[in-house]
């Protein structure tokens, strides 16, 4: 086992319990029914390399970064950051990957940016002159420096994103994930967002960076090198170009799984 | 610690209307009981259950009130402050971090702890300056801060309970509730609990309230020392020291449920 990965899974498997319905209260004997989320995936991210992790919705990204990030717990397999296996100590997780959340409902919007910031830097161990040079420092490198003491909500849609990204690096972790943080921005916005993550994150601070995105372009615009999971599996990786053909084939076979329901909906509607 | 109680008062300044409607009905609370009182007035020396207590209602409700509000305060301060967080989404944002879930849901509901306690003082505070025929026994302080110490770690005991069902079910509990239901009907914060049958009284017995009640009076109103109220300091030590073990216990295994369920942060 090599410890020059940052990241490196082993056989990780995730089956979530689904909850009781209706007439199985009746028989609380029987087996629960089970969701496989994650069926045993292999993968491996080098310090200062950026993998996209691609996949059509329900493939498992969410609980493969969780379960790196100590949210959610593993049932087989290894999660390995650095050498240390945070599947077994999900507090590790916690202390060595950074999630990056850019729900803007995730700060305190009545608090300025840098309450906020001191904050979340207190929740990673930060306190007094040195949380404050952290802070000061983070939000400079995000070009927030101006913005420190204005009010979360009187900031714009961009201006959130950059404060949530200064909140993912306020740990210093060596690893950061992120699930799909450009969904909800504008073209503009998101191809901001991806290259303050490449230039900035990457390859000046040299981190290891796992990016949950189902869009194909963005893999390719920011990407080393994708890996596609499928149904709790990797189903191939390389760099974007070499597996391009089969990601869109399997993006399409999952697509057509559904089409007959839909053309049926269709046809009812009409 | 110190990082959840500064955000908590900051962002309560910040709903600044709020703070002042909080700390004005304090006040107005006050001055509806002393007219109450003020009507009981030619009936409470003849109310027996009162002897104990120095005789007066208002000296009486002034200190149930005080410290009822710790009833609330476990009752809803680790749920509330759980539940909200999870449905804004910085419980998510605060997990991610290295500190521990039971810090976060503990700090989280420090603030409520610390307003609770700030309420109760100025209950006492305010309420004193309407007393008549009577006056708070302040020189009985340490046998007080003992109760309130005791107090707030049976207090502790039952919110960290409440916090384990939250984030397991999202939903408040319904011990905890029971709890509080029954403490308000029962342990003496309105009227005393010697109105009851044995009982009655022995049901109520079981519950922190009542000590806490009745040691608070018997120190601040009669200014009676420790050994007096002694009986009601061990119930609510053994009652912390067994409950905060096991709520941290029930929490902890609450938190690796929601893990293995993927719902530590959902609602
Ligand atoms: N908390 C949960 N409880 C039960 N099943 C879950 C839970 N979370 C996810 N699942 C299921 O596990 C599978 C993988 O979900 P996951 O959210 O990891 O996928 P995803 O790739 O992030 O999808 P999306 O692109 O929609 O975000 C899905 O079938 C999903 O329904
Ligand atoms: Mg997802």
């Amino acid at each position: 086992m090599s410890a020059a990965w940052a990241v490196e899974l082993r056989g990780l498997g995730k089956r979530y319990r689904l909850p009781r319905r209706g007439r199985e209260w009746l028989k609380p004997w029987r087996p629960r029914r089970h969701q496989e989320a994650l069926a045993g995936v292999d993968l491996a991210v080098a310090p200062g390399e950026l993998v996209a992790l691609l996949g059509p919705n329900g493939a498992g990204k969410t609980t493969l970064l969780k379960i790196l990030a100590g949210l959610v717990s593993a049932d087989a397999g290894e999660a390995r950051v650095h050498g240390a296996d945070v599947a077994r100590d999900p507090e590790l997780g916690r202390a060595r990957v950074g999630y990056v959340l850019t729900d803007e409902r995730s700060f305190f919007w009545r608090l300025t940016v840098r309450d906020n910031l001191r904050f979340f830097a207190g929740l990673e161990g930060l306190f007094g002159a040195e949380a404050a040079a952290r802070v000061e420092y983070t939000a400079r490198l995000l070009g927030l420096g101006e913005l420190l003491d204005r009010r979360f909500n009187a900031l714009s849609a961009g201006q959130k994103q950059r404060v949530a990204l200064a909140r993912g690096l306020l740990a210093d972790p060596p690893v950061l994930v992120f699930d799909e943080v450009t969904r909800a921005l504008d073209p503009g916005r998101a191809e901001q967002v991806r290259r303050l993550v490449r230039e900035l994150i990457v390859e000046r601070q040299g981190r290891a960076v796992l990016f949950a995105t189902h869009d194909l372009a963005e893999a390719r615009a920011i990407a080393d090198r994708v890996v596609l999971l499928s149904g709790g599996k990797v189903a191939c990786e390389g760099p974007f170009d070499a597996v391009e053909a089969e990601v869109r084939a399997v993006f399409r076979a999952e697509a057509e799984a559904e089409e007959g329901a839909l053309s049926a909906i269709l046809q009812e509607a009409r | 610690m110190y990082e959840f109680l500064r955000r908590d008062a900051k962002v309560a300044v910040s709903y600044r209307l709020q703070f002042f409607f909080q700390i004005a009905s304090v006040l107005s609370v006050s001055i509806t009981f002393f007219f109450l009182s003020f009507m009981l007035r030619q009936v409470e020396g003849g109310i027996r259950s009162l002897e104990g207590y120095g005789g007066r209602y208002f000296g009486f409700v002034l200190i149930g009130i005080a410290f009822s509000s710790y009833l609330d305060a476990a009752l809803r301060m680790f749920a509330q402050a759980v539940r909200q967080a999870q449905m804004t989404g910085t419980l998510e944002a605060m997990l991610a971090t290295r500190t521990p879930v039971g810090a976060v849901v503990a700090g989280s509901a420090l603030y409520t702890l610390a307003f609770t306690t700030a309420r109760a003082a100025l209950f006492l505070g305010f309420g004193s300056l309407l007393l008549e025929h009577q006056r708070l026994h302040w020189e009985a302080w340490p046998g007080a801060a003992l109760v309130l110490g005791l107090t707030v770690a049976a207090t502790l005991a039952l919110g960290v309970f409440s916090a384990g069902f939250i984030v397991w079910f999202k939903q408040g509990d319904p011990v905890t509730g029971a709890i509080a239901g029954l403490s308000w009907l029962l342990s003496g914060i309105l009227y005393p609990k010697e109105i009851f049958p044995a009982g009655v009284q022995r049901l109520a017995d079981l519950l922190p309230m009542t000590h806490t009640l009745k040691a608070m009076r018997l120190a601040l109103l009669t200014g009676a020392d420790v050994s007096a109220f002694s009986g009601s300091l061990v119930f609510l030590a053994a009652f912390a020291g067994v409950g905060i073990p096991l709520s941290l216990a029930w929490f902890r295994f609450a938190v690796g449920r929601a893990r293995r369920a993927g719902s530590l942060a959902s609602y």
